[in-house]
C-alpha cells in the first residue's frame, strides 16, 4: 500500500475533487484501491460534477455559438471567468472552440486548462498548434500544476508533446512524469529528453528527495529510455549517483 | 460483488469499481460526502462566474440574459 502522497492516482482524484494538498487526508481510506479502479472513479467523479450543473453550460455555450468567433474571443476572455470558459469550451464544437483558443492568450488558456477535463475535449487539444501547447505548458509549469499538465499530455499532439518537453527542466519533468495520465506517452517523453535534460532530472531527484517520482519513471520506462537513465547516472558525480543509487533500483 | 453505499452510489448515479464498493462503509460515505462538498464548491463558483459575467452585459440586457443563462 503507498501513502497519499507517493499515489499518483489520489494525487489525480485529489485534483479532481479540488482538495488542497492538506485536504488529501480525506482519500486515505481509498490507498488500497488498485490503480485502475481509482481512474475508473476518478472519471465517474468528473462525470458527475460535470453532469450537476449541465445545463447551464449549455446555455453559455449556445449563447457562445450565437455571435462571431472575433467577438467570442473577446468577450470569452473579458467576461468569462475560467471555469465557466472550460465546462462551455467543453460542449462546442472543436472547431469553434479551436478557433476561440486561437485567438486568447496564454495565461487565459493556462487558466482554462486549470478547471478542464482534457478527455472532454480530445480534438480542440489535438488540434492547438505545437509552439502554442508548449507556451501553455510553460506557462503551467510555472504555476507547478504537474497533474493539469500530466493530464493533457494525454491528449496533445505529438508535435505539441514535443515542444513542451523541450521547454521543461529537469524537475518539471520528473514531476509532471509521475503524474501522468497517459503512461503509454511515457517512452515518447523519454525519447525527446536531451543528454542535459537527464543530467538535470537526476540531480532534481536528489536535490529533492523525488526518490518515489524517480521511482515510478524508470518502472514505466522502456529499456532503451532505462539504459540511458543508467548510463546518464553511471556518468554523473558522486554526490548525485549516490544517493540514488541507494534509494532507488535501477 | 459487494453493494456500493446507498449515498455513493446515488451521487455518481452509477455502481463505483467492485474494489470501492468494498471499502467500508464509512470511508464510501467519506467519499461521497467529498464528491458532495465539490459538486457545492463548483455550482458556488459557478454562481460567482455567473455573476461576473453578468457584470459585463449592458444592464438593460441583464435581466433577459440571466433568465437564458441561469
Amino acid at each position: 500500500m503507498t501513502t497519499r502522497t507517493g499515489n499518483p492516482e489520489l494525487i489525480k482524484l485529489g485534483h479532481v475533487l479540488g482538495l488542497a494538498p492538506e485536504q488529501l487526508a480525506a482519500l486515505d481510506g481509498l490507498a488500497g484501491v488498485p490503480a485502475p479502479d481509482l481512474r475508473t472513479l476518478r472519471r465517474q467523479i468528473g462525470e458527475a460534477l460535470f453532469r450537476a450543473d449541465r445545463q447551464h453550460f449549455a446555455k453559455v455555450a449556445a449563447l457562445s455559438k450565437a455571435v462571431p468567433t472575433a467577438v467570442a474571443a473577446k468577450l470569452t476572455e473579458h467576461a468569462l471567468p475560467p471555469l465557466l470558459a472550460a465546462r462551455t469550451a467543453e460542449l462546442l464544437e472543436p472547431q469553434r472552440a479551436g478557433d476561440l483558443v486561437k485567438r486568447l492568450p496564454d495565461s487565459y488558456v493556462a487558466d482554462v486548462a486549470i478547471a478542464m477535463d482534457p478527455a472532454r475535449s480530445p480534438e480542440v487539444i489535438a488540434g492547438i498548434p505545437a509552439e502554442r501547447v508548449a507556451r501553455v505548458a510553460v506557462e503551467l509549469a510555472r504555476r507547478r500544476e504537474w497533474v493539469v499538465i500530466g493530464g493533457f499530455v494525454a491528449q496533445v499532439s505529438h508535435e505539441g508533446l514535443a515542444a513542451s518537453v523541450r521547454a521543461f527542466d529537469g524537475e518539471q519533468l520528473l514531476r509532471i512524469s509521475f503524474v501522468l495520465d497517459e503512461l503509454s506517452r511515457l517512452d515518447e517523453i523519454a525519447a525527446a529528453l536531451t543528454d542535459a535534460q537527464l543530467d538535470q532530472l537526476l540531480s532534481a531527484a536528489t536535490e529533492h528527495e523525488l526518490w518515489t517520482e524517480l521511482a515510478a519513471l524508470l518502472a514505466n520506462v522502456g529499456e532503451s529510455a532505462r539504459d540511458r537513465f543508467a548510463a546518464r547516472l553511471a556518468a554523473a558525480p558522486a554526490i548525485v549517483r549516490d544517493p540514488i543509487q541507494q534509494a532507488v533500483s535501477l | 460483488m459487494p453493494e456500493p453505499h446507498p449515498s455513493l452510489r446515488a451521487i455518481l448515479r452509477e455502481d463505483p469499481p467492485e474494489s470501492v464498493c468494498a471499502l467500508p462503509a464509512a470511508v464510501q460515505q467519506q467519499l461521497a460526502d467529498a464528491i458532495a462538498g465539490a459538486r457545492r464548491r463548483q455550482s458556488a463558483d459557478l454562481q460567482r462566474s455567473f455573476e461576473a459575467t453578468l457584470r459585463h452585459v449592458p444592464f438593460a440586457l441583464r435581466g433577459i440574459v440571466k433568465k437564458v443563462v441561469l
